[in-house]
């Protein structure tokens, strides 16, 4: 295995191939089984690497430790988080311009890579949200109920495929479809709107919001999938009949 | 109050989970964050409005600690590794607890023993999730270097986790 295939791997699973370039890395890894292996390998070393390195809790700066580090002017501390959120929203409405996929967004939706440190657990590629290394892996590999901090929810066909939701502690929910070997997010809601509308959405132990389920309803062929019917698309890599 | 120090308020958390995420001693970590503050602060007017604060001060923490590297480096055979914080920890463990640090600190080692140029670059794409234009700013290298670095550091621990763990 050459460097420049461990390096058209790591892009590849990093989210920085772009949309042609990663059809075209795909439709190799499918011909390839050597290929598709080296690129598990790597899955697995990013998993590996997560689990090895558990993301630190953000530190909060109070008062006193603002005027240690020598920012002292408390008062602006708490003008910060309007102005911070308002810079996240105006992010936002330009992120939301990408028409593709906007349109099947609900209210209060947010998309692309915002900021560095809070999320990771999905890029923007072509106007299309992807899943990346932990949230692939629970979408790819965990049933239906299970997970912390990410939980899974239920499972269904859709027009295009077979599609998960997912909820993330204290963070997002949304709704996965595997797309080749990845699963791309055509919903995704912020944790503002992570209500429950109602008892019918408490799904295998956890709270889904409204917008989610709506999606779900809009999106579903048939009945949610059977945890039996789960387990056989992941032996078979998802590959939908 | 200056625009570059309110803008600092708002990116210490993010700064703070950086410096973390380098370096994996807690106090170390602590100590890089505050030696980047104070050197950004010293630095106030090296930095230009409208571009990214975070990155430009991720810039900083970078060339501090690979100047703390170097410094330890030389005195390796003199001073004695740091324990990481989960050997110092005296709470209750199950075994299977207890395999699961192991096998979590044998990978750690085998990242801190990669090249400090692969090291990092894995830190700030796969730990902190940076996109890799982000990184190579970070790091003053061309995207292309950084993915090089990065495959070529991420292929030595695939080698190693296949040839065994603990």
């Amino acid at each position: 295995m050459t460097d420049r295939i461990h390096e058209e791997i790591v892009a590849y699973l990093d989210g920085e191939m772009t949309g042609a370039a990663r059809l075209a890395f795909e439709t190799r890894m499918a011909g390839d089984p050597g290929l598709a292996q080296a690129a598990d390998d790597h899955r697995d070393v990013l998993t590996q690497l997560h689990i090895a390195y558990p993301v630190p809790a953000e530190k909060r700066f109070d008062a006193a430790e603002l005027e240690k580090l020598g920012l002292r002017d408390q008062g602006v501390v708490t003008q910060l988080a309007p102005k911070r959120e308002a810079r996240q929203r105006r992010r936002i409405s330009v992120s939301l311009w990408c028409g593709a996929i906007a349109a099947s967004l609900v209210g209060g939706l947010i998309i692309g890579r915002m900021d560095w440190w809070e999320q990771g657990l999905v890029v923007q590629q072509h106007g299309q949200l992807v899943a990346t290394s932990r949230l692939d892996k629970a979408l790819t590999e965990w049933a239906d109920g299970v997970g912390s901090p990410i939980h899974i929810g239920l499972s269904f066909r859709s027009a295009k495929g077979v599609c998960r939701t997912f909820r993330i502690d204290g963070g997002y929910a949304g709704i996965g479809c595997r797309d080749g070997n990845g699963w791309t997010i055509p919903m995704l809601a912020n944790p503002s709107s992570l209500v429950p509308a109602s008892p019918d959405f408490r799904l295998a132990g956890s709270d889904f919001p409204a917008s989610v389920m709506n999606e779900v309803d809009a999106r579903i062929v048939g009945e949610p999938l059977t945890q039996r019917e789960v387990e056989d698309l992941r032996r078979q890599a998802w590959r939908s009949q | 109050m200056s625009d570059l120090r309110r803008q600092l308020i708002a990116v210490l958390p993010r700064l703070h989970r950086l410096a973390g995420v380098i370096v994996r001693n807690r106090q170390d970590g602590d100590d890089l964050f505050q030696k980047t503050i104070a050197r950004v602060l010293e630095r106030e007017d090296g930095w230009e409005p409208g571009s990214r604060l975070d990155l430009w001060a991720a810039r900083i923490m970078k060339n501090i600690w690979l100047d703390e590297v170097r410094m330890r480096n030389r005195w390796a055979r003199l001073v004695e590794p740091m324990p990481e914080d989960d050997l110092l920890s005296d709470e209750g463990a199950t075994a299977s607890d207890l395999e699961r640090s192991t096998e979590n600190r044998w990978l750690r080692e085998q990242v801190e023993a990669l090249p400090e140029e692969q090291r990092l670059a894995i830190k700030l794409v796969v730990l902190n999730e940076l996109s890799y234009s982000e990184a190579a700013e970070i790091l003053e290298i061309p995207e292309g270097t950084l993915t090089s670095r990065l495959a070529r550091g991420r292929a030595a621990l695939s080698r190693q986790i296949m040839e065994g763990r603990p």
